[in-house]
């Protein structure tokens, strides 16, 4: 038995080593994603287009202006003629909001009278409307307050009778809120659902198709060998991957690193047998390489971005994303990620995570190998 | 007779290693010349390079007056071509096949075909098709689709026809047909054809055959010539038939070293084969074995081909 | 010439429509998919896991938890001790607690401010923006009621203080509602994902099969076997993608189609040709199925996730900003929320369907040029 599965092991690691531009890319691949990612893709929302409509042109305006662009969230555009501009520039994406100041903005303001402003947001893109929002709101309440306090200290009240309530907040495991520190563990994660099942995606279905999977067939060795034996020597490339993805998040990245990098790499290959054995599923129940790959495509790569935790949390999401996502091993492993990461955690924290990604590898390697039958013809 | 095909020396590097080595080689109008020699001789690489689907390094090759290299195109249409490998699609049908190589030859029906009248139908009934058509590539057996292979490439009535070991895992009665076809094409229809193989029986249907053998054409002569050539280097050929034939082949190697074994008969090559076959009887019949057959064979492809690879490999050792 | 490609296309759509399987998948994906994505993804905040430990409970206190509520917020416990803060926090059960002081009720009675604390998890950094920022707002809610109810301060009194009075408006998306626009990048994606393994996928197979040698010695040119692989995927993308609009976006979604469908399909088909072309060239460099779909998965994820739909562009660093130029699917993003979504015409998309005609000219001349100098070798 031992000798069955290590001649496939053999066998499956000589055909590897055979087509060494494919080796190269599959070392490769995953590295210069996690460079594009880990450099690209920003949460951060930063440098906001924003234009202004001036009618009211006076100080005060422009005070209320840089209380904006002054801040790191939003970048001037420039000051539009007339609604028309306005119009236009929404339209065409390149600016995010609009502020309309109406002319007797000063005057009001000056007369202790709240004035009207106007903000248009593009709202095409939700996620970063929301945020705008948000970011109108504090920025017009820190103008409130300032404005309100110079003008109750005329009157000689204090500013603390305006607003009864005030609310301190602070982010733990991640006190600067960098994105790169929730975003880089995260793509530890992605990377590494969707390139193993891409790896072991072709690796029996190309046997169908050009017919040496007849020889496993004729031999002794049973489906349970052929599953392991075939996934061992992907399990090995993918970990290998993994640790450089790790050296690369701490070394280059300098993302914070605070948890047991034991307690980590166990779920790794945990995570990564997970992700290989349902390539290798794919890979055992489709007729052809084609079927294969887009299965493998579509069923991985936006799957582990929307529904694993990635981009937004689990517990927001409608009934629909909250199913799938209990079915993708990523879901299990993004909070032990994050967690070992940023908070430092051990063992006891996810051991419940741990055995539920064993349990999901051993359900998805008995599925394949039940799947894996010996037809003929 | 004019000459179709012309390569002069023509040679073949992939990096360090030389598949086809300073071969030059002609062949006449409406000839079946066959490509003889064992796998990795260079046989295909010749044949893809006559096709215009390989570059040769050196030399150049004109095929029914084109240049290959030049002039690709024009000698593309002039050319069938049938590859070791089936590249037809194996999830299309028959018909789907012949209607896609029509249209990509601008074939239109009906028209004259080398096997008959009637375009695509022509070509389906002599070549035995007819009733297949609905059925997928993968479908066919090993003999159908090679006839179907064959039949996609006369669609357009080439003039010369490259088959490239064609007849390889086909069963012996199909193969015979084969050989039947390609004969109608040849003396009928003055199809010129380049068949490679490395079965030494299909190798006596040739009109002329090229023996190729790492790379080099180590001969090229028709049948009759190579193996008187081959008798009067290597002498005639004895048969020793025995029961005990391992033992005997042991035992006779000593007195005759350049006896080979084949399967359970012993070939030895000498030039008085009388009086060997007296010295070998004797021999074995002092050793203990006495149902030993010894007979003067008619010299046979396969041992006519090993004596020139034997001769090539002296001059080049 | 037309003869041929016809050939060619025949078959092509002969070995596509016979494949059940294949036909599946692809109906899924401009289906299901989109169905998944639109409803499963949501990065408003909602049911954010939240605990309070209150010290006051007094009636204050208890009336300002009151106003954390469903949908935004899901309170999971009332804590009784600060250990369990860390205890919550920690293992990601709860992403936020809020803390309200022991002397809340009396500085609220006395006209002093009282300090509200609020911890967020800072791996989850976006959700932990939002969040705080309802926070902040539901405060400050609450904060005017006490005041009125105080009588301190009316709501008229309001209109005698110098604040900003804010009209905020969402243009496209008046709800923000993230389905929109997760459905409609969904399909843009599946234009995308589709176009490029398809035709890469179809191209891959005849060099590995060797039925393209037998094509090279016909008549037929390598430009018209790159275009009859290029038009069946671009009819079969087309005509999915009318099902995804007609069946899923609108019914289901209600996602407005407020641009003109004749202008979006036109760019749309060009859009595939240039996909498709980039799938060709990538068919053309790589040996086997494998090493294309390792070559592909480099190009894709970045094209994907760094197309400017995840990360706003004014965010992003800029050499990628660069960098995106030469992606197509930036262009097709920007051009089909332009046009659908915001219901732009021509003019505002010129620039995209320019970008669009480029690559796609470009990457099928390279096609062209690179198998010609690598067929003969």
């Amino acid at each position: 038995m031992h000798n069955r599965i290590y001649a496939i092991i053999r066998r499956e690691t000589r055909e590897l080593l055979r087509d060494p531009v494919y080796l190269g890319l599959a070392f490769i691949v995953p590295l210069a994603l996690m460079l594009l990612f880990g450099y690209g893709l920003t949460m951060d929302v930063k440098n906001i287009p924003v234009l202004f409509y001036d009618m009211d042109r006076s100080p005060l305006s422009r005070e209320y202006m840089n209380s904006f662009t002054n801040s790191e969230y939003f970048r001037n555009v420039g000051l539009a003629k007339d609604y028309k501009e306005i119009d236009h520039v929404i339209r065409s994406g390149k600016v995010r909001v609009v502020v309309v100041i109406p002319s007797d903005f000063s005057r009001r303001l000056h007369e202790g009278r709240p004035a009207q402003v106007q903000f248009l947001v593009d709202g095409s893109f939700p996620m970063r409307a929301e945020v705008v929002k948000g970011y109108v709101a504090a920025i017009n309440a820190q103008f409130n307050q300032g404005m309100v306090s110079q003008y109750l200290s005329l009157k000689g009240q204090t500013a603390a009778a305006v607003f009864p309530i005030s609310v301190e907040g602070r982010a733990w495991y991640n006190p600067s809120l960098e994105s790169k520190n929730f975003i880089i563990p995260g793509l530890l994660v992605i990377t590494l659902m969707f390139y193993p099942a891409l790896l072991a995606a072709l690796v029996v279905v190309r046997e169908k198709e050009s017919g040496t999977i007849f020889n496993l067939y004729c031999s002794p060795v049973r489906p349970w060998e052929v599953v392991a034996g075939k996934a061992i020597p992907y399990i090995g490339v993918a970990f290998i991957n993994y640790i450089l993805i790790f050296l690369m998040s701490v070394i280059l990245f300098k993302v914070r690193f605070t948890g047991s990098f034991i307690l980590l790499s166990a779920g790794a290959l945990l995570y990564i047998a997970c992700t290989i054995g349902i390539g290798l599923f794919i890979s055992v129940i489709s007729r052809t390489q084609i079927a294969a790959m887009l299965i493998t495509f579509l069923g991985t790569m936006i799957p582990a971005f929307l529904f694993s935790g990635f981009m937004a949390p689990i517990t927001s999401q409608d009934i629909t994303g909250q199913i799938v996502s209990r079915f993708i091993p990523a879901t299990y492993f993004m909070g032990m990620v994050r967690g070992i990461y940023l908070k430092g955690l051990g063992f006891s924290y996810y051991a419940w995570d741990l055995l539920t990604l064993t349990i999901y590898a051993a359900v998805v390697y008995s599925v394949a190998i039940l799947s894996f039958r010996k037809k003929v013809g | 007779m004019e000459n179709i095909i012309q390569c002069s020396s023509v040679t073949r590097r992939f990096n360090a290693f030389v598949a086809v080595d300073n071969v030059s080689l002609s062949v006449e109008k409406g000839e079946v010349f066959g490509l003889l020699g064992p796998n990795g001789a260079g046989k295909t690489t010749l044949i893809k390079m006559m096709c215009g689907l390989l570059e040769p390094s050196e030399g150049n090759i004109k095929v029914a007056g084109f240049d290959v290299l030049t002039q690709r195109r024009h000698v593309w249409t002039h050319i069938g071509y049938m590859s070791q490998r089936f590249s037809l699609y194996r999830d299309l049908t028959v018909m789907e096949n012949l209607k896609l190589y029509a249209g990509l030859y601008g074939v239109p029906y009906p028209s004259v075909s080398p096997l008959g009248k009637g375009g695509i139908r022509g070509g389906i009934e002599p070549l035995g098709l007819s009733g297949m058509e609905d059925r997928l590539a993968r479908d066919l057996p090993l003999g159908m689709r090679q006839r179907l292979a064959l039949a996609c490439a006369l669609l357009h009535e080439p003039p010369v026809l490259f088959l490239d070991e064609p007849t390889s895992g086909v069963d012996p009665v199909a193969r015979r047909s084969f050989w039947d076809i390609i004969y109608t094409l040849s003396r009928e229809s003055g199809v010129t054809i380049i068949v490679s193989t490395h079965y030494m029986v299909e190798a006596e249907y040739c009109d002329r055959l090229g023996l190729m053998h790492q790379g080099r054409l180590i001969a090229a002569d028709i049948p009759l010539n190579l193996k008187s050539t081959s008798e009067k280097r290597s002498g005639s050929l004895i048969s020793i038939r025995t029961s005990d034939f391992r033992r005997a082949f042991d035992l006779i190697t000593g007195p005759f070293p350049q006896a080979l074994l084949y399967g359970s008969h012993i070939h030895i090559r000498t030039f008085n084969p009388e009086s060997d076959k007296e010295k070998a009887l004797h021999f074995l019949r002092d050793a203990g074995i006495t149902d030993a057959e010894i007979s003067l064979q008619p010299l046979s492809m396969e041992e006519t081909f090993i004596d020139y690879i034997r001769a090539s490999d002296e001059i080049h050792a | 010439m037309w003869g041929r490609i016809l050939s060619l296309m025949r078959k092509e759509f002969a070995q596509i429509l016979r494949d059940k399987a294949l036909l599946f998948i692809l109906a899924w994906a401009f289906t299901g998919a989109i169905y998944t994505a639109g409803h499963g993804m949501s990065m408003e905040v909602k049911k954010f896991p939240t605990v309070i430990y209150d010290l006051s409970k007094s009636p204050a206190s208890r009336e300002l938890i009151n106003r954390f509520q469903l949908p935004y917020f899901k309170i999971l416990s009332y804590l009784h001790r600060e250990e369990e803060i860390t205890q919550w926090l920690d293992s990601g059960k709860a992403s936020m607690a809020i803390i309200i002081p022991p002397d809340f009720q009396r500085r609220i009675n006395s006209g002093e401010q009282a300090k509200v604390q609020v911890i967020t998890d800072g791996t989850i950094s976006m959700s932990a923006t939002i969040a705080a920022a309802y926070v902040a707002q539901i405060a400050g809610d609450y904060s005017m009621e006490v005041l009125e109810r105080q009588g301190r301060f009316t709501r008229s009194a309001f209109e005698n203080l110098p604040i900003i009075d804010e009209r905020l408006r969402v243009e496209f998306n008046p709800n923000i509602l993230s389905s929109w626009f997760t459905s409609l990048l969904e399909l843009l994606n599946m234009f995308t994902m589709v176009s490029l393994l398809l035709t890469a996928a179809a191209m891959v197979r005849e060099k590995e099969y060797g039925t393209l040698e037998q094509l090279l010695v016909s008549p037929a040119r390598p430009g018209e076997i790159f275009i009859a692989k290029i038009i069946p995927t671009i009819v079969i993308v087309l005509s999915l993608s009318l099902l995804s609009i007609f069946l899923i976006l609108k019914p289901v979604f209600g996602v407005p189609i407020r641009g003109s469908l004749m202008l979006f399909y036109s760019v749309a088909a060009l859009y595939v040709f240039t996909m498709s072309s980039l799938g060709i060239a990538i068919a053309t460099v790589a040996r086997n199925l494998a090493q294309a779909m390792m070559i592909m998965l480099l190009i894709l994820a970045p094209m994907l996730f760094l197309s400017g739909a995840w990360t706003p562009p004014e965010a992003m660093s800029p050499w990628m900003q660069w960098a995106s130029l030469i992606s197509p699917m930036r262009y097709f993003i920007d051009f089909g929320y332009s046009v659908l979504f915001k219901g732009n015409g021509i003019a505002y998309v010129w620039h995209d369907i320019l970008g669009i005609v480029l690559m796609g000219i470009l990457l099928f001349s390279f096609s062209r040029w690179w198998f010609g100098r690598t067929i003969s070798k």
